[in-house]
């Protein structure tokens, strides 16, 4: 008899730890308490008022936010997808990371639920999410640069910007009372890429060609480098590993007169700093002194998707529809995390002719210029090759010349392109 | 046939089958798996073909890499030699007789490693940070400008994370030795001193060769977890200023998660395997070494 137990009860501890992670169970879960059927959506954004406006009109479904850093969502979508488990129903990635996700083959096909809205976004917009005639996702926002600039500091030293050089121009009379014209991303990291990605945007440059190839001897890049190490080697930049609390608290000293940045990093600042609420404005991206047109630099934007491993892909698609490309889904996108609407009709919503008291009653969607194609081409390997070349530039041990070089030399040679 | 159980033989190793299985599932077979991958193409989370040493070959030849090793090596030898000098002065100092308070004073030494990671890289961001920071105001207490802004210095960066490393870790490794100090009899400090030698003489011929069990010990430790190095730097410089705070664990990320080739990082992950094993084997043979040289 005790034989028997033994066993009995060895079996049963077996058995017992293996159910605990069978599939029947991970279905169980998947039905709310509620009754509604619970999709899982990974985003690194703070949109639980979109998603709960969502959630409300839903009987049947219900949007579950899982929030994570947008590194930790493409290394575990990367691992999901490949191990063919795991993955969420929806995600939301940057831009520049989506195309190695579309390229997977593991997205759901939207396309029969999302066909009748495509005609309301840009042709390079609806390219992005387009994977061998299919859309494999949309896009809620895009990012072009704005600069943010403290009211309180240009009207005490009567500053007035219009070009890249009037910044300069005025960096040398700030930096007489300690204060720095723009934060500089140095160590680079990741955001120095993108960073400079955006500048030359805003002179309508890139590192690539359509097609992907690098393009070399390229002067846009040349006078962005230039641009950027003077501001580092003259002190008028102050040099900053983005988004720390010394990042912040330099904001919030009263060092940092302006940022030119993309347009969500609103809702950063406003997040990070609300004490400085009423200090700022915001006008358009500086014009570049060689250049008669004044342009919006590209960050990137993002697009969200559902994967092939979602057990009710088209309600996944609905949701992304409504959050993408419905006039009331851009607008509480726009309210939740500034996001400058991708779906075009938005714009006829009052909600974007509005100002924004945080910014002194500007109206940051009125600073957006005209932007041009960017093109993001294995971004994760350009972001580390672009990052070192910079803190050597900064090191002094490149000139922006020698680091435009290095750039296009060593992108070309480890991507192949 | 009659087939006879013994059940007291048998039931040991069905009391350790679930842990069995649990373990050759989620710890044997992903070691086996991930050095299987190392020598192959990997199609969308599929073996499909025969690489050889080609992944082993390629990151060796990658002048980051290369870097990343160096890095690491570095930070490994300086933080260890600097926290174990620290941890043992630590546990010294609470174990002394003539200290009072000495359970607060190991509480506060002990504090820092409850704090997680990140939390730690936040507070000695804003130590260091040049503006703002609590160096620059100590400093301007006596009218000394500190402009120097260490996260930026391709020489000061991997400082600071050591800095930072030594602060978390010197209070927790000081545990581990005050436990091997309390285990040295009293008896052989009093013969000591009753044969005339001093608190030096003392330490060096009692209490350091008394503690070399858990000295072995805490190196091996320490140098396992300063191999994994990842998220001070990360959230700090993210590997800079040029690769100057990359470490093989970030190296190893970059690779599988960034790149999103699982292969090659397979490849670097067994190459800071053999690392770690030559550190540890390294470190327990002079240890030995210099223990049997003693006797």
């Amino acid at each position: 008899m005790k034989k028997v137990l033994t066993v009995l009860l060895c079996s049963m501890l077996s058995l017992a730890l293996f159910a605990g992670g069978s599939g029947e169970s991970a279905t169980a879960e998947s039905a709310a308490d509620n009754g509604k059927t619970k999709l899982e959506f990974w985003t690194w954004l703070s949109s639980d008022a979109a998603i709960d406006a969502y959630n409300q009109m839903q009987d049947d479904v219900e949007i579950v936010k899982v929030q994570m850093s947008h590194a930790d969502i493409n290394a575990k979508l990367a691992i999901a997808l490949q191990a063919g488990t795991g993955a969420p129903d929806i995600y939301q990635t940057t831009q520049r990371y989506y195309p190695q996700f579309r390229d997977s083959g593991h997205m759901y096909d939207m396309t029969s639920v999302v066909s009748d809205i495509m005609d309301g976004y840009p042709d390079s917009l609806k390219d992005l999410v387009t994977y061998n005639g299919q859309i494999a996702g949309l896009t809620p926002d895009v990012s072009p640069s704005v600069m943010f600039y403290r009211a309180d500091i240009f009207e005490e030293y009567g500053i007035e910007i219009e070009t890249f050089n009037d910044l300069i121009e005025a960096a040398k009379i700030l930096k007489e009372d300690g204060i720095y014209m723009l934060p500089i991303f140095n160590p680079a990291g990741s955001w120095g890429a993108n960073a400079v990605g955006m500048l030359l945007g805003s002179r309508g440059g890139n590192y690539f060609t359509a097609d992907g190839k690098v393009i070399h001897d390229n002067k846009d890049l040349e006078i962005v480098l230039e641009f950027l190490n003077t501001m580092v080697a003259e002190g008028y930049g102050e040099s900053l590993t983005f988004f720390t609390p010394e990042f912040w608290g330099e904001f919030k000293a009263g060092k940092i007169a302006a940022w030119i940045m993309n347009t969500a990093e609103a809702a950063n600042l406003k997040t990070n700093a609300p004490e400085l609420s009423g200090k700022w404005k915001i006008m358009p991206t500086p014009r570049w002194d060689d250049k008669e047109q004044a342009l919006s630099g590209y960050w990137g934007g993002t697009v969200i998707a559902v994967t092939d491993q979602s057990e009710n892909p088209e309600a996944a698609a609905d949701f992304v529809k409504w959050l993408c490309g419905s006039v009331e889904g851009q607008v509480w996108a726009g309210k939740t995390w500034s996001a400058v609407p991708a779906y075009e009709p938005a714009y006829s919503d009052p909600f974007y002719q509005e100002g924004d008291p945080y910014f002194s009653g500007d109206n940051i969607y009125d600073m957006i210029l005209d932007t041009t194609p960017f093109h993001y081409f294995d971004w994760a390997s350009v972001e580390m090759i672009i990052g070192e070349k910079l803190d050597l530039m900064f090191a002094g041990q490149l000139t922006p010349q020698e680091a435009a070089r290095a750039i296009e030399d060593t992108i070309a040679a480890e991507t192949g392109r | 046939m009659k087939v006879h159980i013994d059940s007291r033989r048998i039931a040991p190793y069905l009391f350790l089958l679930p842990f069995l299985i649990f373990f050759a599932i989620f710890r044997l077979w992903p070691i086996i798996w991930s050095f299987l991958i190392s020598f192959f193409q990997l199609d969308d989370g599929d073996i499909s073909g025969f690489i050889g040493m080609s992944n082993y070959i390629t990151i060796f030849h990658d002048p980051t890499f290369i870097k990343a090793i160096w890095n690491t090596l570095y930070f490994v030898v300086v933080y260890n030699v600097i926290m174990i000098i620290l941890a043992i002065m630590l546990a010294v100092f609470c174990n002394s007789s003539i200290i009072g308070g000495k359970k607060a004073y190991r509480a506060v030494f002990f504090s820092p490693i409850a704090m997680s990671l990140p939390v730690v890289a936040v507070v000695f961001d804003l130590i260091f940070a040049r503006n703002i920071g609590f160096i620059t105001s100590l400093l301007g207490m006596f009218g000394i400008e500190y402009n120097y802004r260490i996260f930026a210095s391709m020489t000061g960066a991997m400082w600071a994370v050591i800095l930072m490393r030594v602060w978390r870790g010197s209070g927790y490794y000081c545990a581990y030795f005050l436990a091997g100090l309390t285990s040295i009899p009293e008896e052989l400090y009093e013969s000591a001193m009753i044969d005339g030698a001093n608190a030096f003489q003392q330490f060096r011929k009692i209490t350091l060769p008394l503690l070399k069990p858990m000295l072995i010990f805490v190196i091996i430790m320490s140098t396992i977890l300063s191999f994994q190095l990842f998220d001070e730097p990360w959230i700090l410089t993210q590997g800079g200023p040029a690769n100057s705070t990359l470490t093989l664990q970030m190296y190893l990320y970059q690779t599988s998660f960034l790149k999103q080739d699982f292969s090659k990082g397979a490849a670097v992950s067994y190459v800071m395997t053999l690392l770690m094993l030559a550190a540890s084997i390294v470190s327990v043979s002079r240890q030995k070494e210099s223990s049997s040289g003693r006797k």
